[in-house]
C-alpha cells in the first residue's frame, strides 16, 4: 500500500514538471475506454485487450506443450540432451521479434500470415524460458530418488512419470509463469509491427501516431502492467494449490 | 502492403506511388481508381521546417528545391531521372517508370485542397487539439502560420524575372530528414545529386526515417531542421503533439491509387471488403472514405 | 543360508575400498555390520541390494529374492503422502493394496498418519515410513543402511527396540556405526577392518531378547566388539 503511495505521488510530481498526464486524469480516461469505444479504431480497451490475451494464451499452451516433455527428456536422458541442447542454445538468443521476417516467408502460403507470425513470436517467447526451468528442473531430480526407485524395481516410465515429473513440477510452474510474461511482453510488441487491426499493442501505436493522446498511450500501458500483475498472481496461487507438499 | 495483396490477406489497398505500380507491374493487383480521379489535385508530401531558421537560409532551401522540381518536370530530362529514381528507391525500372507517370511534382501544395484536408480530419475526430488551443486566434491565422507561402512567393517571382536568379549564398549546415527509398522525394535527390544546395552554400546532413511519424517525432527532438513527409503526419502530429513546423513548400499532389484484386470491378463491391489503409487519419484513409461516398 | 558372500572386491577408480568380503547369511538372521567411516558398508549393502557391481567375487541368494531397503536419509518422496509412498514400492511388485499398506504403517506406529506429507513428520517417523516401504513388498531380505544416523539419541533407541520387534524371524542386514545399537539388534556382528576391508571377526550375540542394555553380558559383548573394532585397525 505505501509503495502504491509512494508510486503516484512521484507520478504527481513527474506530471507537474512535465506535460505527463495527471494519474486521476489517466484513471478517468482508463475508465471511460474499458467500456466506451475509442473514437479512431472503434473498439474498447477491454476488446483490444481480450484480444491480446486470447493471442498469448493460445500461443503460450502450444509453447509449453512442447516446452515440457522436451525439457523433462532433456533432463533425464544424456543422450537427448547432448542432441536436443545445442540447437536450444543456439537458437536461444535470437530476440523473438527478430523472427518475423522470417515468419512472414515461412507462413506465406497459410491464410492470416499476419495473426499466425504474431503467434509464432509469442511460441518463441514463451518457450525458451519454460523449457530452461523444466529442463533445470527436471536434470536436477535428486540422484537419492531415483537410486531407491531403482532399489525398489522401478522401470523408467515410472521413474519419469512418478519421480521425475513430480520434482520437476516446480519448475513447470516456474516455466509457464516466465514464459507467460515473456508472451505478453512479445505480442504486445508484435502487434506494433506486424499489424492486424486490433490488440493492446496496435492501440498503443495508432494512439501514438495518430498524436495527441497521451492519456490513451498511458491507460493502454496501465493495462498492459495490470494483465501482466494478474497473469502472475493467478498462476502463483494455482501453484500452492498443485504443489501443496512443500 | 504490396506483400499482403499477394499474401491475399487483405482485398485491397489505398497507397501512394511506387506501391501502387509495383503491384500493377507485378501482377498482385489492378487500379480500380487512382487519386486524382476521387480527389483532384490532394496534397500528398510537402517540405517543411522548424520554426526559427532564418529567412535567408530558409530561402536558399526553397531555391534549391524548386530547381529540383523543375529539373524533374522537365520531359527532357526524362532519362536522367528514371536513372535517379531507381538508384535512390532501389526499385524496379518498370515500376519506377510508371509511378512516375502518377506522381505530380509540385512546388507548393494546394493550400484550399489543404484546407479540405484539414476540416476532415476535424470532422473525424482525428484532431485532439483546436487551432485556439495551440495559441491561434482563429484557423485563417493557423493556416498563414502554417502554411508559410512568403519564401515560395518570393523565389518564384525572382525567377519569373531572371530564370538563373541565385539567392543569397548563406553558409549554413541544415539537418534534412526524409523517407527512406521514397519516390516522392526523388527532388531532394535530384537537388543532392545536382549540387543545387552547394550552390547556395549549404551543407545538407541527411537524416533518414522510416516513416512520416518518426520524422515528426525527429522535429519534436530537434534532431532535423527541414523534413520532406506527407502531409498527413505533418498536419496530425502539428495539432495533435503541438510540433512546431511549417509547411515552405510541396513536394508532390495526387501519385495515390485504389488497388484491388481480381474480381473486384467497382467501388461498390469493396463494401464488406477488406481495405488497407498506411494509417488512420492518413490522405489515404479520407480518398477511401471519399471514393465510398461519391464514387459509388 | 538366505545368502551367500563370497569374495566381494570394489574398487573406486585406483582406490580399493573393498579387499575380499566373504561371509553367510542363515535365513531369519540379524546381522549388523560394523566398521569405521569409509571402510565400505555402505557399498557392500548397494552391492547386495543390485545397485553396484563388484569388481569381484559374488552374491549368491537361495530362493525368491525380493530385496527390501532402508536408506539412511529416508529418501521419501515429498509429494507423496506416508501411504502413497509405502504404495509405491509396492507398484513395481504388483502388490498395490491400500489396506496392506494401511496395516504396515500401523504395524510401524503411524497409524492415523496415513495421508500426512513426510514434511509433516518428524525424522523419526519419516524412517518409520522408510521402514514400512521396505517392509510392504514382503522381502526375503531387508538392507539398512544407518537409518538411525540422523535421529537423536532418545528416539534411536526407541526405534531400535521397536524394529526389533517389527523385524523379528525376517533375515536382515544392518550396517551401523554404533557399537550398541549392533550389540542390542543383531545375531551375529561383523566386523569389518578398515578401507580396502575385510571381514575381520565374526562376532556372535547369544543374549536373549528383548535385550537389557546394562546386564553384564550385553557389555561383555560390547568390549568383545570395541575390542575387536582397535585390533581392526591395527591389521
Amino acid at each position: 500500500m505505501l509503495g502504491l503511495v509512494l508510486f503516484l505521488l512521484c507520478w504527481y510530481f513527474i506530471s507537474f514538471l512535465t506535460h505527463f498526464p495527471y494519474p486521476h486524469l489517466v484513471l478517468l480516461r482508463f475508465l471511460e475506454l474499458l467500456i466506451i469505444p475509442e473514437s479512431v479504431l472503434g473498439k474498447t480497451l477491454l476488446q483490444h485487450t481480450a484480444a491480446s490475451l486470447c493471442r498469448v494464451l493460445v500461443a503460450s499452451a502450444f509453447a509449453f506443450s512442447f516446452a515440457i516433455p522436451l525439457g523433462i527428456l532433456s533432463g533425464w536422458s544424456r543422450k537427448f540432451r547432448s542432441l536436443f541442447l545445442p540447437i536450444i542454445d543456439s537458437l536461444r538468443p535470437i530476440p523473438p521479434l527478430a523472427w518475423i521476417p522470417l515468419a512472414y516467408i515461412i507462413f506465406a502460403r497459410i491464410p492470416n500470415t499476419i495473426l499466425i507470425s504474431q503467434l509464432f513470436i509469442v511460441f518463441i517467447g514463451a518457450f525458451f524460458p519454460c523449457f530452461i526451468s523444466v529442463f533445470d528442473s527436471a536434470r536436477n531430480t535428486p540422484k537419492e530418488f531415483i537410486e531407491m526407485a531403482r532399489v525398489f524395481n522401478a522401470d523408467n516410465k515410472t521413474i519419469l512419470l512418478d519421480i521425475i515429473l513430480p520434482h520437476s513440477l516446480q519448475g513447470i510452474s516456474t516455466g509457464i509463469r516466465v514464459g507467460l510474461a515473456v508472451g505478453w511482453m512479445c505480442i504486445i510488441a508484435a502487434e506494433m509491427i506486424a499489424t492486424t487491426g486490433e490488440g493492446l499493442g496496435y492501440f498503443i501505436l495508432v494512439m501514438y501516431e495518430v498524436g495527441g493522446r497521451v492519456t490513451e498511450i498511458v491507460s493502454g500501458i496501465a493495462m498492459i502492467g495490470i494483465v501482466g500483475y494478474a497473469l502472475n498472481n493467478l498462476l502463483l496461487s494455482f501453484e500452492k494449490v498443485i504443489i501443496r507438499w512443500r | 502492403m504490396v506483400e499482403q495483396l499477394k499474401l491475399g490477406e487483405i482485398d485491397a489497398f489505398v497507397a501512394w506511388e511506387p506501391f501502387v505500380s509495383e503491384a500493377v507491374v507485378k501482377g498482385y493487383g489492378r487500379i480500380l481508381v487512382t487519386s486524382s480521379e476521387i480527389w483532384p489535385n490532394h496534397p500528398c508530401c510537402v517540405v517543411a521546417a522548424r520554426k526559427g531558421l532564418d529567412k535567408d537560409t530558409l530561402t536558399a532551401f526553397v531555391w534549391a528545391h524548386i530547381k529540383a522540381t523543375r529539373f524533374i518536370n522537365e520531359n527532357k530530362n526524362s532519362d536522367e531521372i528514371l536513372t535517379y529514381s531507381t538508384e535512390f528507391t532501389g526499385m524496379d525500372k518498370e515500376v519506377v517508370k510508371q509511378a512516375l507517370k502518377r506522381i505530380k511534382f509540385v512546388e507548393f501544395p494546394e493550400i484550399n485542397e489543404f484546407k479540405f484536408y484539414f476540416n476532415k480530419l476535424k470532422e473525424s475526430g482525428y484532431l485532439t487539439h483546436k487551432v485556439t488551443d495551440l495559441g491561434y486566434a482563429n484557423e485563417e491565422y493557423f493556416f498563414k502560420d502554417f502554411i508559410n507561402e512568403e519564401i515560395y512567393k518570393h523565389v518564384a517571382k525572382k525567377l519569373r524575372t531572371n530564370s538563373s536568379w541565385k539567392p543569397r549564398s548563406v553558409n549554413s549546415t541544415l539537418r534534412v530528414g526524409y523517407l527512406t527509398a521514397d519516390l516522392h522525394q526523388l527532388a531532394f535527390y535530384v537537388a543532392l545529386k545536382g549540387g543545387y544546395f552547394d550552390e547556395v552554400g549549404l551543407r545538407i546532413i541527411k537524416k533518414e526515417y522510416p516513416n512520416g511519424v518518426y520524422e515528426m517525432e525527429g522535429f519534436k527532438l530537434g534532431e532535423i531542421d527541414i523534413g520532406y513527409l506527407g502531409s498527413a503526419p505533418a498536419t496530425l502530429k502539428r495539432v495533435n503533439d503541438n510540433v512546431s513546423i511549417r509547411i515552405i513548400a510541396g513536394v508532390n499532389n495526387e501519385g495515390s491509387a485504389i488497388v484491388v484484386k481480381e474480381g473486384i470491378n467497382t467501388i461498390s463491391e469493396l463494401a464488406g471488403k477488406k481495405v488497407a489503409i498506411p494509417g488512420f487519419g492518413t490522405v489515404q484513409d479520407f480518398l477511401l472514405k471519399l471514393a465510398m461516398e461519391k464514387l459509388r | 543360508m538366505a545368502l551367500v558372500v563370497k569374495g566381494i572386491r570394489k574398487f573406486y577408480g585406483k582406490l580399493e575400498v573393498i579387499n575380499k568380503i566373504s561371509f553367510k547369511v542363515r535365513s531369519g538372521e540379524f546381522i549388523c555390520i560394523i566398521g569405521e567411516s569409509g571402510c565400505g558398508k555402505t557399498t557392500l549393502l548397494k552391492i547386495i541390494a543390485g545397485l553396484e557391481k563388484p569388481d569381484e567375487g559374488s552374491i549368491e541368494f537361495s530362493g525368491e529374492v525380493r530385496i527390501g531397503f532402508v536408506f539412511q536419509d529416508d529418501r521419501l518422496l515429498p509429494w507423496r503422502t506416508a501411504i502413497e509412498n509405502v504404495l509405491f514400492a509396492a507398484k513395481s511388485f504388483g502388490m498395490e493394496d491400500i489396506k496392506e499398506a494401511r496395516e504396515i504403517l500401523k504395524l510401524v506406529g503411524l497409524e492415523g498418519f496415513e495421508n500426512f506429507y513426510p514434511r509433516q513428520l518428524s525424522a523419526g517417523m519419516r524412517q518409520r515410513v522408510g521402514i514400512a516401504r521396505a517392509l510392504v513388498i514382503n522381502p526375503s531380505i531387508l538392507l539398512l543402511d544407518e537409518p538411525f544416523a540422523n535421529l537423536d539419541a532418545q528416539t534411536r533407541e526407541k526405534m531400535q527396540e521397536e524394529i526389533s520387534k517389527i523385524l523379528e524371524n525376517r533375515t536382515v542386514i544392518f550396517v551401523t556405526h554404533s557399537i550398541e545399537e549392533a550389540v542390542y539388534l543383531a545375531d551375529r556382528i561383523v566386523v569389518l577392518s578398515p578401507r580396502p576391508s575385510k571381514v575381520f571377526r565374526v562376532i556372535p550375540v547369544n543374549i536373549g531378547r528383548p535385550r537389557d542394555r546394562t546386564s553384564v553380558d550385553f557389555l561383555r559383548v560390547k568390549s568383545k566388539v570395541r575390542d575387536a573394532l582397535y585390533k581392526a585397525k591395527k591389521i
